[in-house]
């Protein structure tokens, strides 16, 4: 899959040298989670912050939600303190682990976080209905979420994040949790939505979840940012080329290729087999036994982006 | 030592430890101090002949706080530990159930023996200070203020200086500098003056100070049996009614057993607080007879062990999650 | 309003589906059904009543009073342990809403089950005060003096305030009370002894007392002169005795003898035309016992009129609102307290803070007996400047302490109720102003103003 490019330039959020120590009851510094670290999210792009656990990303995360104060630093977030309640009102949040009511429905779920967002009855159904599709959980709209496996009670995460059909999405660790289909399913659906024009930031310690959808990433280690850029800037290799050739060339045609390329290289190139990568695989099989046996998934998303989700004005 | 000794020692040691760690038990255990230690300070202003509230009011805030204690820790110590699943991870070691349980409330019974102790000595010396009517003696009253204040100190010194857990650092601490009050105003009479340990201290508070020690053990033991099956609040709902019916058995139950069966069976079931709480026993010159602090001390052994069998049987066949 | 309202809702959908609200259910119908028929009463209409009413629904109320301070710690803090307000707090509501739409599920729930205990009690009430089981007598009495709303008249008081000095006086001149027993602690005993002295009357002679009865009853309303004494001897043998009630012209008075024990209470049915024009009514006391004992009233509350204002209904229901009102309060300390700690230490914390409230007296009490410098001799180890230091600063903190809580002071409405009292609308008032206003309202910022500078992600 190929990232789409920003759509324009305008910072959506901006983070410039922002610490963030965590301090005893003595308040002497206990652990300096964030260190010095500054970066910009651009409005409709896909941006990730990639690090290993205990690397910082989630404590930045939380600062840009108002959850964490800033010990020192400059955050805004759609131009204004993330603390305001009108920033909140544009941003979608999907936490580490869905911290949902247990006693409640998923239908129920929706309509408190649609009336947090202050949505009319009218259209937190419409949105409701939307999002249950989108997640294939239409079928679970009465089942009280504490029932849910873990990936399950995910998607209804991922729904009241949406609900508010927000310009900022903050997905932390969006695939946790999930089987590899789920996975794929959400990705998909950051990818629709970035087309969509939305922003989203998420988190993650997933290398290929990040590779897959990101158009930018910050790779942090120790509360600082260690290298940053779009996935092709930082990936692409470019003293090296790779050559694909037609699926079905005779041995003799290869042959002639490849001495080709020895008289030209006067060295001798590497070949093998391409090989599918296991996701690419395990999704093919999926595929396969879905259409032979219906489906075991707890979910059976629509595979459609809910309509509400507009474009942000550009 | 039998491996199932090793681990009943090992749980029951991390139980207590545990336990003293929740900030719960030593904000309990600081504040009933301070309550009994301002209690002949408070009283003196408003009543002469205060030896009788103090003593009564001390009891009455170890009584209750002991029993708040116990069910706190049962909840946290076992309910809790169902839900975050710690409990699977240890029973998925090679340890017998029964062991594990036993450990618990051996734990949490250790914990609440010290509390106990603490509090004890806490009410000796305070029936000590107010023991002249609208006269304090100091030489009780401050080693005991110290005490308590001194905690605080020591334990917020270890916190800062070796950045070790304050609660129970402060738990321990409260209770050495007790026992080093309870020590030194226990060599010192009303003027300062050097004497025979003791010799100002009304030892017959022990005698009703250990029955009401026994009543919180019991219902230790009732919460922690409860906790095996419910979560926090129906455990500590079940013991608030238990302990309720248990203080009006004799007026609900006792009045109509000898007519009612069910009343009967239900009176005998019940536990009986009344049994516990002789404290006006002690009025003037009185005393609590041995013999009766020893039947009281059978019933209360015999109603634990009652307890924890039903407590054993109900953990052995509960499905742990998580 | 949406977001409280949401916040609200949410908390009384998790409250009934956690089987909180089924446990409490359990509980109040246990006391509502099982305790009116386990307790027996004394036999009486009014015993019956009392068991009704102060234990059934006092306990009920009680119940009640735990449980919403257990679940308003609960409110916030559990929240904050299971993160879900991580999800809260990054939508668009600010903390005051959230403290508000917690304190409002919570109330939500009280409004029903006090009306449950309340309606219930209601009707054990009506349907167990009928013609079947009590006498005619005994009804009449119970609708004239219990069902009804009256207001409560002390008799004029005697000024004692000079004797009080006199007698004080001469008493430390002789000796009688040694040096270290401060000022404070005499007087008032003094002052009790004389106004008990006021209120009793030895056999053979007789006592008079005049009530000003400013709003008379209508004509078909009796006023009810209700009285409790003691003897001077130790004995519980009924005393013979005469009320003569109005004025000394004989086509005024109204002559009731009896033979009454002591130490409970007993009521005269009085017709409102034997108040005099000027507003007053007169009641005279004989002591006509065969022995020598004097028949002794508590100066405080041994002798009042009670005076017809209204039907029990009504008062039943402003009892009602007052408990609702403390229920409030209880809640907004439990949801405030929730806030800024654990769920343990904030029902600890709550508790002692209501522990202190109901100490309130106690405390006004001590802050007066420290004024003065407290008790006299001491010994200890310390100078006099130590001890001076703690009683200053124990009279500093009560005094504060005291200014603090006093405006919550209140009598259980259900005390009341019992005797058939008025419960003022302007008291009514009072406490909704102080105890959902005020006090709801600082604890709200409080909890509000914590909420919002408070990290709710750090790690745990």
């Amino acid at each position: 899959m190929t990232p789409s490019p920003p759509q324009t330039a305008t910072t959506i959020a901006e983070a410039r040298d922002l610490v963030k120590v965590f301090r005893d009851f003595w308040h002497r510094p206990k652990v300096r989670a964030v260190n010095d670290i500054t970066f910009e999210v651009k409005r409709g792009e896909v941006f990730g912050l990639l690090g290993p656990n205990g690397s910082g990303k989630s404590t930045t995360i939380k600062m840009m939600l108002g959850l964490l104060h800033p010990t020192s630093g400059y955050l805004r977030v759609l131009d204004r303190s993330p603390d305001d309640v009108k920033t909140k009102a544009r941003v979608g949040y999907l936490a580490e682990e869905s911290y949902l009511y247990p006693y409640l429905t998923s239908e129920e779920t929706l309509h408190f976080f649609g009336r947090l967002f202050n949505l009319n009855a009218k259209q937190r159904e419409e949105r409701i209905d939307q999002l249950l599709d989108m997640i294939g959980l239409q079928h679970a709209r009465r089942r009280v979420v504490g029932e849910f496996s873990k990936g399950m009670a995910r998607r209804i995460g991922l729904a009241q994040a949406l609900i508010n059909d927000p310009d900022l999405i903050i997905l932390d660790e969006p695939t946790s949790g999930l089987d590899p289909l789920g996975c794929r399913q959400v990705k998909d659906l950051i990818r629709a939505l970035a087309r969509r024009g939305k922003t989203v930031l998420l988190s993650s310690h997933l290398l290929a979840d990040v590779e897959d959808i990101c158009d930018r990433i910050a790779i942090l280690y120790n509360g600082r940012i260690q290298a940053m850029g779009s996935m092709h800037e930082l990936l692409e290799q470019r003293n090296r080329y790779r050559v694909t050739l037609p699926e079905e060339l005779a041995p003799d045609q290869l042959q002639r290729v490849l001495d080709e390329i020895r008289s030209v290289l006067g060295a001798e190139p590497d070949i093998d087999h391409p090989r599918l990568d296991l996701e690419e695989f395990f999704l093919r099989i999926i595929e396969k036994a879905r259409n032979e046996v219906e489906s075991q998934s707890g979910a059976t998303p629509s595979h459609t982006l809910a309509s509400y989700l507009s474009a942000p004005p550009s | 030592m039998s491996l199932a000794v090793k681990q009943f020692f090992t749980i029951a040691r991390l139980t207590a430890v545990d336990a003293i760690r929740q900030p719960l038990a030593f904000l309990l255990f600081a504040t009933t101090l301070i309550l009994i230690a301002l209690l002949p300070l408070i009283l003196s202003h408003t009543l002469g002949e205060s030896v009788k509230f103090v003593r009564d009011g001390s009891l009455g805030f170890m009584f209750v706080a002991g029993l708040i204690l116990g069910a706190h820790m049962a909840c946290a110590s076992l309910s809790s530990e169902v839900r975050h699943g710690t409990v699977s991870v240890v029973l998925s070691k090679p340890i017998a159930r029964i062991t594990f349980f036993l450990a618990k409330y051996a734990g949490i019974a250790a914990v609440l023996l010290l509390f106990a102790a603490g509090t004890l000595m806490a009410v000796l010396l305070s029936v000590r200070t107010a023991f002249q009517a609208y006269v304090t003696d100091w030489w009780s009253a401050t080693p005991l203020l110290l005490a308590c204040v001194g905690a605080f100190v020591v334990g917020g010194l270890i916190n800062y200086v070796l950045r070790r857990p304050f609660v129970s650092n402060a738990f321990l601490s409260l209770l050495m500098l007790l026992t080093l009050a309870f020590v030194f105003a226990g060599f010192v009479d009303q003027h300062g003056q050097r004497m025979a340990f003791g010799a100002l201290y009304d030892f017959r508070i022990l005698s009703a100070g250990s029955l009401i020690t026994l009543a919180i053990l019991v219902l230790a033991a009732l919460s922690v049996s409860l906790a095996t099956r419910l979560s926090t609040i129906p455990t500590l709902s079940l013991c608030g009614g238990l302990f309720f019916l248990g203080l009006l058995s004799d007026y609900f139950l006792g009045q109509h057993s000898a007519t009612s069966q069910t009343a009967r069976v239900l009176y005998y079931l019940l536990p009986n607080w009344q049994h516990f709480w002789v404290v006006d026993a002690l009025g003037g010159d009185g005393s609590i007879p041995g013999g009766y602090v020893f039947m009281a001390g059978a019933y209360a052994v015999l109603y634990l062990a009652g307890i924890l069998v039903f407590g054993v049987m109900a953990f052995q066949r509960m499905e742990v999650e998580g | 309003m949406n977001g409280i309202l949401a916040i609200a809702l949410i908390s009384v959908r998790n409250a009934i589906r956690s089987k909180i609200v089924m446990v409490l259910l359990a509980f109040l119908l246990i006391t509502l059904i099982g305790l009116p028929l386990t307790l027996q009463g004394d036999g009486t209409l009014p015993g019956h009543v009392r068991v009704l009413i102060r234990y059934t629904l006092g306990l009920a109320t009680l119940i009640l009073s735990i449980a919403t301070v257990w679940a308003s710690c609960a409110a916030i803090s559990t929240e904050i342990r299971d993160r879900q307000i991580q999800l809260v707090v990054s939508k668009p509501v600010r903390a005051s809403q959230i403290w508000l739409g917690k304190w409002l599920g919570l109330m939500a729930i009280n409004v029903l089950f006090l009306m449950l205990c309340f309606v219930s009690t209601y009707a054990a009430l009506r349907g167990t005060t009928t013609p079947d089981r009590w006498s005619d007598t005994e009804i009449e009495q119970l609708h004239t003096e219990i069902l009804v709303a009256q207001y409560k008249l002390a008799p004029q008081p005697r000024d004692v305030r000079e004797e009080v000095q006199r007698q004080y006086r001469a008493a430390r001149a002789r000796g009688e009370w040694p040096e270290e027993i401060p000022t404070q602690e005499v007087l008032p005993r003094i002052e009790r002894a004389l106004r008990t002295q006021a209120n009793s009357v030895p056999a053979g002679s007789s006592n008079r007392w005049v009530f000003n009865v400013p709003h008379p009853p209508p004509d078909d309303r009796p006023l009810i002169l209700r009285y409790r004494f003691s003897l001077s001897v130790m004995d519980l043998d009924p005393v013979s005795g005469s009320w003569t009630i109005g004025s000394l012209q004989a086509s005024h008075r109204q002559v009731e003898t009896f033979e009454q024990p002591p130490r409970t209470w007993h009521s005269v049915a009085i017709s409102p035309d034997r108040i005099e024009d000027d507003g007053t009514l007169t009641v005279e006391f004989a002591n006509h016992a065969d022995r020598t004992v004097t028949v002794i009233f508590q100066p405080d509350e041994g002798l009042h009129l009670m005076v017809y204002a209204g039907g029990f209904l009504m008062n039943y229901f402003r009892a009602g609102l007052l408990i609702l009102f403390h229920l409030s309060f209880l809640a907004a300390v439990g949801v405030t307290a929730g806030a800024y700690f654990s769920i343990p230490v904030a029902a600890m914390t709550s508790f002692y803070a209501l522990l202190l409230i109901n100490a309130a007296r106690f405390i006004g009490r001590i802050a007066e007996g420290t004024a003065s410098g407290g008790h006299g001799h001491a010994h200890g180890p310390h100078g006099g400047w130590f001890q001076d230091a703690i009683h200053l600063t124990s009279h500093l903190v009560h005094r504060g302490l005291y200014a603090v809580i006093r405006p919550l002071e209140s009598a259980n409405p259900l005390d009341y109720l019992v005797v058939g009292e008025w419960i003022p609308w302007t008291e009514v008032g009072y406490m909704f102003g102080v105890k959902v206003v005020l006090y709801s309202g600082i604890l709200m910022v409080l909890g509000a103003w914590h909420m919002a500078r408070k990290e709710v992600a750090l790690p745990s």
